[in-house]
């Protein structure tokens, strides 16, 4: 193939994957809202909110900041960081592929990135994490170039594209470990065929000085929000559940096809057989260097969460393990290009492949028991309708007080926890909740809903995707 | 000499039956070292007797997986005493006979063989073509070759006849035993005769079986892999444990130790496994030399794979009872009986075909008050570690494909397994060296028979059930389609055989013979 090929189709599924990653399906999340209200504030407030409170590090928060004053505070404008780095991240696959392979690869490798569900989902949301994604990838791309050649230029890709990650994101700090594990691998190698200048030896030291001096840094602002927050959990604040054999396949599932249903989820935990049929084909196959330096990348920041799970519940997701998810897609895309015997044998396999991902990111985008879509909007809409003067309208978390702010402005409501009025007070009730998966949030939602039962009469109740609402009169 | 263009055989080996790097002895030392401990974990959470569910099914997955176990821990125990010889030349030169028992093979296949070891370098070669097929087109060519021909009058008793017979006749020291596909490289006898000629006990050294035709795909290549693995870790191991076994081909014996074993026993189908076990009972040492010094032609089709792997699983079964009477010592025993009880895997893989069609079908299964991650927690360890030493040891040359070709032909080892305890007694009959040209559903009946009865039964049950188990047990079905469609898959394509002088551009080593 072609270079002049290979940039073409490469844009082609860049624009293919801009396309889609445009066409957002889901309103903004409580997380989004919420990483907007602080936007809201002067940048001086909220670097203070994030060293006091705060769960992540600076990068992504001043970005949204700029955002809101450059664009407004629309969806698409809180998005836009993300939206950006998920379109860059199409090519920067296709280049880690072809800096480790060939042109071939890296096409296919570019039209997985393209569709991958997960790297869509986080590209429409805004967060750090199609940050960490981008910049962990422009990481190992500089760790690559560093292993073949290390130029100045290779170092300095490398420890700048490491340093964003770092500062996009907590979980960044994993892909550079893995890049820095890596890195040492193949230098080390290098040293003993006596093929590794000192020169590059002395950049290797300057790279990895610059890195630890910004986490020297970052050190001290992770250590003020674990204070703040109570603790590890409280960083990781994310509906989940631990570590369990659910949850890990569950995880493992969503990198490559993004956020299933759990009935999904729950038939592939128990086709965990295939497996074992996929560790058996892989016998014999053997693993290059290069293979090796991706599976790092990936398995280290996979096996580095798995680990923080089981110290931390709240952080086993799988969004602190999507800076895996790039190696994985190269990884991919060599098994379909380098295994099938013959051309039609890859194209089956890269379009089989193609197709699944295909399937697995529509029914992300359009399925409403997505488990991780918010549609606060249309409930609200719905209920801000219903409510007449004499109705009151509880939610819960109490931190949705933000989107009832942002998505019904005028609507006058109470976090849950408040005292029910009585029969003759207030005519109708209404209760909006979210987070039903939080053991805690959903102890206290049944006592309410069942005190509720007990005393009124349920008009309706309405499920959205993420959200419910109960009416009672 | 004319030979005609290049033929597949000579070609330099692209197999080197030492692997790079760390030492095989170190890699299964160390995983050992995990795996003994997981294997007790599992076995211990296995045998508890609170997972009994169908006390019947639970007896078959305890013998399943006992054989398994037993295989996995002699895989290491084997791998762990690795020893590698180095070649070695005589110090002065030594007669040989080297006797090519022949039976149908044709001319275009012997013919080479014949020349090659006509080339052998450095001693008094004594080439004799054993022609059990009375063929005057081979007495000719012997005679154009300038070597022996021998033809007997009365054929019986298949190959170890025909090389007994050539025995009583031939008078040298050291006698070499090629198969009439193989071709020999000029230095395989300077190569060998050091270390018999050194160890008065040795009673032979055995060299690999080298499939030329093992990088073509299907049935050669996954025959060929499944070779790999034998001839190298497994094979060195033995050698290190004191327990290598004949071959039947590429090897040299010394003639006092085949007269006092009375020569090749005429009784068994595997003559050249049964001869081992004599002369390990007289007290001779065997050796294995890990260079490829020989190439032949692997079975062509799946015709020709399954006469072979029939033949040796009837032989080395039969053997058995052999094996447990004669006077061993226990190393060299078990290391016997390692190599036997390996034919009885067909009645796993029936085994563990046969549960998911029983829980779909019935609702009963071998465990009881069983979860998938409590399951999971003890299997998978030992699972990823016997998995993992297995693709270490074979360091990349042991292949799924060997695997599923081995699943897939699970039905021939119960049929020998089956004949062994009928005491139905086996004919020798030759591997074919030239493939058919197409396809051999028949040769893989069982195999697809087994492959619809999952599938159908698979689709009922998730037509009437789509909880999780039957999803779970839906996808074990899945997986032995899998597997037993991959081993298959070379019959239902049909074959292309290899044609002696079709890759003359291959880099080739020369028949430095005149």
């Amino acid at each position: 193939m072609h270079r002049a090929t290979m940039i073409a189709l490469v844009g082609a599924a860049t624009v293919v994957g801009a396309v889609i990653r445009l066409a957002v399906t889901r309103g903004l999340s409580l997380d989004e809202i919420v990483t907007l209200d602080r936007a809201q504030r002067p940048l001086g407030q909220l670097i203070t909110r994030l060293a006091h409170g705060g769960v992540h590090p600076p990068l992504h928060p001043v970005l949204e900041w700029s955002m809101l004053r450059l664009f407004g505070d629309g969806d698409f404008a809180a998005r836009l960081p993300s939206l950006i780095a998920g379109v860059a991240l199409v090519p920067a696959v296709a280049w880690l592929a072809v800096e480790l392979f060939d042109r071939r690869t890296a096409v296919v490798a570019g039209l997985f990135a393209s569709v991958s569900p997960l790297l869509v989902f986080y590209s429409q949301e805004a967060s750090g994490y199609a940050l960490v994604a981008l910049f962990g990838t422009l990481a190992v791309i500089g760790a690559v170039r560093i292993a073949k050649r290390g130029t100045p230029g290779d170092f300095v890709l490398h420890a700048a594209a490491a340093s964003l990650a770092l500062w996009s994101d907590w979980s960044g700090v994993l892909i550079v470990a893995a890049t820095e594990i890596a890195l040492a691998a193949a230098l080390v190698r290098r040293r003993r065929r006596g093929e590794l200048p000192r020169r590059v030896l002395g950049l290797w030291a300057l790279d990895t000085l610059a890195l630890a001096w910004q986490l020297v840094a970052l050190m001290v602002l992770f250590v003020s929000q674990l204070h703040s927050n109570g603790g590890l959990n409280g960083v990781t604040d994310v509906a989940a559940s631990g570590v369990s054999f659910y949850s890990t396949v569950s995880n493992a599932s969503w990198a490559l096809f993004g956020f299933q249903p759990s009935a999904v989820s729950g038939v592939l935990s128990a086709v965990w057989p295939l497996a074992m049929l996929a560790s058996l084909v892989m016998v014999g196959r053997g693993a290059g260097r290069r293979a090796w330096l991706l599976l790092i990348c990936a398995l280290v920041p996979a096996i580095a969460v798995f680990v923080l799970g089981l110290l931390a519940p709240g952080s086993f997701d799988v969004r602190y393990a999507i800076a895996a998810v790039p190696p994985i897609l190269v990884l991919l895309a060599r098994v379909a290009t380098g295994w099938p015997r013959g051309r039609t044998g890859a194209v089956l396999v890269v379009g089989g492949m193609l197709a699944l991902l295909t399937g697995a990111l529509v029914d992300q985008q359009l399925n409403p028991d997505n488990p991780r879509r918010y549609d606060y909007g249309p409930a609200l809409t719905q209920v801000q309708r219903e409510a007449g003067p004499r109705s009151a309208v509880f939610y819960e978390p109490a931190n949705l007080r933000a989107v009832v702010q942002r998505d019904a402005p005028g609507l006058h409501a109470s976090p849950l926890t408040t005292h029910l009025p009585t029969r003759r007070r207030v005519g109708s009730v209404f209760v909006v909740t979210s987070f039903s998966n939080q053991p805690a949030l959903l102890e206290l939602r049944n006592r309410e809903i069942g005190a509720l039962r007990a005393t009124r009469h349920l008009v309706r109740y309405r499920g959205y995707p993420g959200v419910r609402v109960w009416w009672f009169r | 000499m004319s030979v005609g263009s290049l033929d597949i055989r000579l070609r330099r080996p692209t197999w080197n039956p030492l692997p790079t790097g760390l030492p095989v002895r170190t890699r299964v030392r160390l995983a050992a070292l995990i795996g003994v401990p997981l294997i007790v974990w599992y076995l211990s959470w296995l045998l508890d007797p609170a997972r009994v569910g169908q006390p019947v099914l639970y007896g078959l997955l305890i013998c399943a997986e006992l054989l398994n176990v037993i295989q996995a821990v002699g895989f290491w125990w084997t791998c762990a005493f690795e020893r590698i010889r180095e070649p070695k030349a005589p110090t002065q030169p030594l007669a040989v006979d080297v006797l090519i028992p022949r039976y149908d093979e044709p001319l275009e296949v012997v013919e080479l063989t014949v020349a090659a070891a006509a080339g052998l370098r450095g001693h008094d070669v004594r080439v004799w073509l054993l022609d059990d097929g009375d063929s005057d087109e081979m007495q000719r060519l012997a005679e154009a070759q300038g070597v022996g021909y021998i033809r007997r009058p009365v054929h019986d008793h298949a190959k170890a006849g025909n090389v007994n017979h050539a025995l009583e006749l031939t008078d040298a020291p050291w006698v070499a035993v090629i198969d009439c596909d193989h071709v020999v490289s000029p230095d395989f006898l300077e190569a060998t005769l050091g270390h018999l000629e050194e160890d008065p006990k040795l009673a032979f050294v055995q060299t690999p079986q080298y499939y030329a035709n093992g990088d073509q795909p299907g049935v050669p290549g996954a025959a060929w892999h499944q070779q790999t693995l034998f001839f190298g870790a497994i094979a060195r191991g033995k050698d290190g444990l004191g327990a290598t076994f004949c071959c039947g081909t590429n090897v040299v014996f010394s003639r006092t130790a085949l007269d006092e074993a009375g020569a090749f026993p005429t009784h068994s189908i595997t003559e050249d496994f049964e001869l081992s076990i004599t002369l390990h009972e007289r007290g001779w040492r065997t050796a294995y030399l890990p260079k490829v010094l020989a190439a032949g032609l692997g079975p062509e089709d799946m015709a020709a794979y399954t006469t072979q792997q029939l033949r040796w699983a009837r032989g080395c079964l039969s053997a058995l009872p052999r094996i447990l009477r004669a006077r061993l010592p226990w190393r060299l025993r078990g290391q016997y009986l390692l190599s036997g009880l390996y034919w009885l895997s067909g009645w796993t893989v029936l085994f563990y075909m046969m549960f998911p069609l029983v829980r779909i079908l019935f609702g009963v299964q071998p465990l009881a008050h069983l979860t998938a991650p409590e399951f999971l927690l003890h299997f998978v360890p030992y699972f990823v570690i016997a998995l993992s030493t297995a693709a270490l040891a074979g360091a990349g040359s042991y292949t799924f494909t060997a695997l599923a070709l081995a699943a897939a032909s699970f039905w021939l080892f119960i049929v020998a397994s089956l004949l062994t305890l009928a005491r139905r007694r086996g004919s020798f009959k030759v591997t074919p060296k030239t493939g058919a040209q197409g396809r051999q559903p028949r040769a893989v009946a069982p195999a697809l028979v087994a492959i619809a009865i999952l599938a159908l039964v698979s689709i009922w049950g998730l037509a009437h059930n789509q909880d999780s188990a039957t999803f779970n047990n839906a996808a074990f079905a899945l997986f032995h389609i899998c597997v037993l469609m991959t081993g298959c898959w070379p019959a239902l394509r049909g074959g292309q055989p290899v044609e002696a002088g079709r890759d003359a551009s291959a880099a080739a080593i020369g028949l430095r013979a005149s």
